[in-house]
């Protein structure tokens, strides 16, 4: 657990703790609208953007004894993908193609960052055990498809 | 931009900058891998739409003024062009402001004329990584007007199941006062944005609206969009969770 990580669970616990208590004073916090911004999408973007790393897309598809990892690297630099599975995670770095970050993001100041960095990172959770050994990889374009098969049975 | 007329309708506000000219409706809200807000993102950019309508609510939309060219919109847009509109949010509208929203549009849209409604969306498939060029699927509330438009088109019509969202309000309050709703759909990804969904879309309204958009340029900059869009897909993914978007994947409690 890093700093961001203590920090993003004690907002958490103080959220958690403000909902008892409007509750147990006969009013709820889930009725106000502004309840649906997601505060942890906040605190993953500001850690973004003091890092300068791009996020790639990643989505989970069972596919009974496998798990298929489909990642996603929009504007990826072809020969740069560094994909490390483990069993239980997977961490992805690439370096993004400047011209396609900066067309994407000229204008705005916030994402200065990104054009002298121009790189992806990030690290996942699965959510289930692989075998990382077994694996298969195929790509097609800028997403790589990840064939693992299931570590646990059930 | 001079607002010109002013209308509040269920806690939205809809500002006019000019006399709205729309007949057809095209909505393309953030939704299923955002195939509505990249398809009519494209149309907008292609036909070089104007922003004619802007839409906003104190309380059902976050607090944000959305700075363009230097000038400040509202967060909702309606941008359009020879009686054709395409509706466009920056901030996916809250759960709770869903119904008010649903409820305020289709009443507006009547009180301008407009005569029909067309809801782009994607139909999450997650077969949809093996399939070359996604499917086009489609539900109408009106049985003949709806099946004209369709016409050599090609859609499957959706017969079963379950449309959870703004769209799915949208269908049925307009079905209720009489308007036509037609809801496009596209196989997409579910949390990634899916701009060869969204070109399937773009020409499936070309041919119902003779609107001639090319998606060569839609397909070109995927990488573009999709950098673009990373905010709003979490942001929509986090709202489709809320707003009960797993009934969609589930089969409806009568069968034949």
């Amino acid at each position: 657990m890093d700093g961001y990580d203590e920090i993003d669970s004690m907002i958490r616990y103080m959220l958690k703790r403000m909902r008892e208590l409007a509750k147990s004073m006969g009013f709820s916090m889930f009725e106000e609208p502004f309840y649906y911004i997601d505060e942890s999408l906040f605190e993953k973007k500001v850690r973004d953007l003091h890092q300068g790393t791009l996020e790639p897309y990643i989505t989970f598809i069972d596919k009974g004894d496998q798990l298929l990892i489909v990642v996603d690297i929009p504007g990826m630099k072809e020969g740069t993908l560094d994909l490390r599975l483990y069993e239980d995670r997977i961490v992805v770095d690439a370096e993004a193609d400047e011209k396609i970050v900066r067309e994407a993001f000229g204008e705005y100041v916030w994402a200065r960052r990104y054009f002298s960095s121009h790189r992806f990172h990030a690290e996942y959770s699965l959510p289930v055990r692989i075998d990382p050994g077994r694996a298969r990889t195929e790509r097609r374009g800028k997403t790589i498809l990840i064939y693992a098969p299931k570590k646990d049975k059930y | 931009m001079v607002c010109n007329r002013m209308i509040e309708i269920d806690g939205f506000i809809f500002e006019e900058y000019g006399k709205p000219d729309v007949k057809t409706l095209i909505l393309g809200l953030p939704d299923v891998g955002l195939v509505g807000a990249i398809a009519s993102l494209h149309i907008i950019r292609e036909l070089k739409m104007q922003d004619t309508i802007g839409i906003d609510s104190p309380t059902m939309l976050p607090p944000v003024s959305v700075i363009m060219n230097g000038q400040p919109k509202l967060p909702m847009r309606i941008y359009s062009r020879d009686g054709i509109g395409v509706l466009v949010t920056d901030v996916p509208i809250l759960p709770p402001g869903i119904p008010a929203f649903s409820s305020a549009l289709v009443k507006y849209a009547r009180s301008i004329g407009v005569e029909r409604l067309i809801s782009v969306t994607g139909l999450g498939n997650p077969a949809r990584i093996e399939m070359e060029k996604p499917k086009l699927y489609a539900i109408t509330n009106n049985d003949e007007a709806g099946r004209e438009l369709l016409e050599g088109l090609g859609a499957e019509s959706v017969n079963h199941g379950i449309l959870v969202g703004p769209y799915a309000l949208i269908l049925k309050e307009s079905r209720r006062v009489g308007l036509l709703n037609l809801v496009l759909m596209v196989d997409a990804f579910i949390d990634i944005p899916d701009p060869g969904a969204a070109a399937v879309a773009v020409e499936a309204l070309n041919k119902i609206l003779n609107l001639n958009v090319d998606v060569k340029k839609l397909l070109e900059e995927g990488d573009k969009i999709k950098l673009r869009l990373k905010e709003l897909m979490n942001e929509t993914k986090n709202m489709m969770a809320k707003m009960g978007k797993s009934y969609e994947y589930r089969p409806t409690l009568l069968y034949t």
